[in-house]
């Protein structure tokens, strides 16, 4: 292979990776809020994806986007309010309560948009960019530009102002920052908002580039908890080095292995990383009992 | 005076007894539905409700009793329905060799399925569960000179002891009610001996079980393979009578769907386990015309559940079985 084919898997490693990190951030925010995972995180980014398409036919793309961001980041909040508050640190009732959402949004997905896969128009376009022999789709541009404003966004977001500020006490000590007279159940409700809208943008994103089916929130799933673990579910920062990290060893490897398997691939590093470095590559041992 | 206690001694055993008629009655409408059935679709069903009894069960074992979520069951599952198939389709290896061997190899995975567990809990474990059942789907759509591939593997014999042939509905539907009685059986002495009542103190407190002196990496390991080997046997079970597997039959959301009737049974509870697995065969069978829609209502149930009636259908037959015997008592 020549320099230039390996740098088309690298551009394709990335935007697939940038993906892996929004959801991955998504992981982290809501881990960091309530210490619970949210299994229905990949159903958030394919039932965005599914609103982006419908309310694309009736209104300007950008609306669109906007549109359905604000009703996953409701939905985000809804359940926060109605379901996980009240399963607080109850772990094995918070994975199935979570669980069973994915369900019901999967189904949900498959009932009002049925079995056939769908994508959505390129924002910006189709015509490649040629950059270093190799060419780069401008959605692609578009998707890694994405990624990093969310971050920056975020980081600004906790370093900066005193919301974030506040939620980064409640997440180190939650009992500290309630005697400190902060509101805690309102940063966590919002935690799950903003996990919701980074999804949505997520799924609104990748449509372009990859048909997504009612079912394909399963794998996303696990492919963006896979990105998290890889670069330390505690770090938003570390989420999205995790998901590049990721998307480049999946590209690379599918240059390598059959391409039927590339889905194994991320699952296996997954498998790797939580047997032998659970709190990723970038994040600090946590200690337990026993 | 002494004539109230006798009374009290009689309400108390009631229980007891009732408790040994459900299993006598309901073995008995177990040997009698293939000739109540009237087709052998309906005796095959009847097999189909054995088989997820027998998941349903095993995955009950492990979250109920040693407290370990897997969201990879289906996995096993398959381990063990395409072990069966393989060996008896490509091999000719004989049936009840192939149902052993698919027992133990759904056993061995489920040890490596299970080896997460000593360092991981909670979500992570369940994490990983669900990563290992995903590469054993892709797998088995990729492997697909030996599995299939998405096509699945036809050509399954049917199950047989040497020259006997179970190639009736009635004749595997008698193989695999035994097969079942037995399982549970062994089931539920595992979780009322020694070794039950050391993973429930592990289920309750990893730490003091522990500090007991219980070994908790063997009894969660052990946990698993049980669990493992019943999926397995689940599996050549279901091979045996469909004759055809393919992929999308042990699909992520069919591992779910077992979690969340364990959780609708009551996780705790064999017999929760069984009714769930009623539950599931019947809502396919009569409302397969609305199946996408059963998946919407499994998924808020198990909400519904988790939120406000923790000890699932075994929970809401106790508290029945209260009220029945507290307004006889009222009204005697």
């Amino acid at each position: 292979m020549t320099g230039s084919d390996w740098l088309q898997f690298v551009f394709a490693g990335l935007t697939l990776g940038s993906i892996y990190g929004i959801v991955g951030i998504g992981f982290s925010l809501i881990y960091n809020a309530t210490g619970a995972i949210n299994f229905a995180q990949g159903e958030f980014v394919v039932i965005g994806a599914f609103l982006t398409i419908t309310l694309s036919h009736s209104m300007p793309l950008g609306f669109a986007i906007i549109t359905a961001a604000t009703g996953l980041a409701l939905v985000g909040l809804i359940m926060e309010f109605t379901v996980l508050r009240r399963l607080r640190g109850d772990m094995l009732s918070l994975i199935i309560a979570t669980v069973g959402i994915s369900l019901a949004f999967r189904a949900t997905a498959l009932l009002v948009w049925g079995r056939e896969p769908l994508g959505l128009r390129h924002f910006f376009g189709e015509k490649p960019i040629a950059l270093f022999g190799a060419s780069l789709l401008p959605q692609s541009l578009f998707i890694l530009a994405l990624a990093i404003v969310c971050l920056l966004g975020l980081e600004w977001f906790f370093a900066k102002t005193i919301h974030g500020k506040a939620m980064r006490a409640v997440v180190e000590d939650e009992d500290a920052a309630r005697a400190l007279g902060i509101h805690a159940e309102g940063y966590t409700a919002f935690a799950f908002a903003l996990a919701g809208l980074l999804a949505s943008l997520a799924g609104s994103a990748v449509a372009p580039i990859a048909m997504l089916s009612y079912n394909a929130g399963g794998l996303l799933g696990l492919k963006g908890f896979a990105a998290a673990i890889l670069g330390g579910l505690r770090k938003p920062r570390a989420a999205l080095a995790g998901g590049l990290l990721l998307g480049l060893i999946e590209a690379l490897a599918a240059g390598v292995f059959p391409s039927g398997y590339k889905d194994a691939i991320a699952l296996v590093v997954l498998l790797v990383v939580l047997s032998v470095r659970p709190q990723g590559l970038f994040g600090a041992r946590e200690e337990r009992l026993v | 005076m002494r004539i109230q206690r006798i009374q009290f001694a009689s309400v108390r055993s009631l229980p007891a007894i009732r408790a040994a008629y459900v299993p006598l009655l309901l073995l008995a409408v177990g040997l009698v539905y293939p000739f109540v059935a009237s087709n052998p679709y309906l005796v095959s069903t009847g097999v189909v409700f054995f088989i997820q009894a027998l998941l349903v069960a095993s995955l009950a074992f492990l979250m109920g009793w040693a407290g370990q979520i897997s969201l990879g069951h289906a996995s096993l599952y398959a381990i063990g329905a395409y072990t069966s198939a393989i060996l008896t389709a490509r091999a000719g290896v004989p049936f009840p060799l192939a149902f052993f061997v698919a027992g133990a190899l759904a056993g061995l995975a489920a040890f490596v399925v299970g080896l997460p567990s000593l360092r991981l809990s909670g979500h992570y474990l369940a994490m990983a569960t669900l990563g290992f059942a995903e590469i054993v789907v892709v797998i088995l759509i990729e492997a697909d000179a030996l599995t299939g591939g998405t096509n699945g593997l036809v050509g399954i014999p049917a199950a047989a002891f040497g020259s006997y042939v179970l190639d009736n509905a009635y004749a595997y539907y008698y193989f695999a009610f035994a097969v079942f009685l037995a399982i549970l059986y062994a089931l539920y002495l595992l979780t009322h001996t020694r070794l039950g009542r050391a993973m429930l103190a592990l289920h309750a407190n990893e730490v003091a079980a522990t500090s007991l002196g219980l070994n908790v990496a063997a009894l969660k390991l052990g946990a698993f393979v049980i669990s493992g080997i019943v999926a397995g046997l689940a599996g050549s079970l279901y091979t045996h009578l469909n004759r055809f597997v393919s992929p999308e039959t042990f699909s992520l959301s069919y591992s779910i769907i077992l979690v969340a009737m364990v959780v609708i049974g009551g996780s705790r509870s064999l017999g929760g386990a069984v009714a769930a697995a009623f539950l599931l065969t019947f809502s396919n069978e009569y409302l397969r015309a609305y199946q996408d829609f059963n998946y919407l209502i499994f998924g808020l149930l198990l909400v519904i559940i988790v939120l406000f009636f923790k000890a699932g259908l075994a929970g809401a037959y106790t508290r029945l079985r209260a009220f029945v015997s507290r307004t006889a008592r009222g009204s005697a």
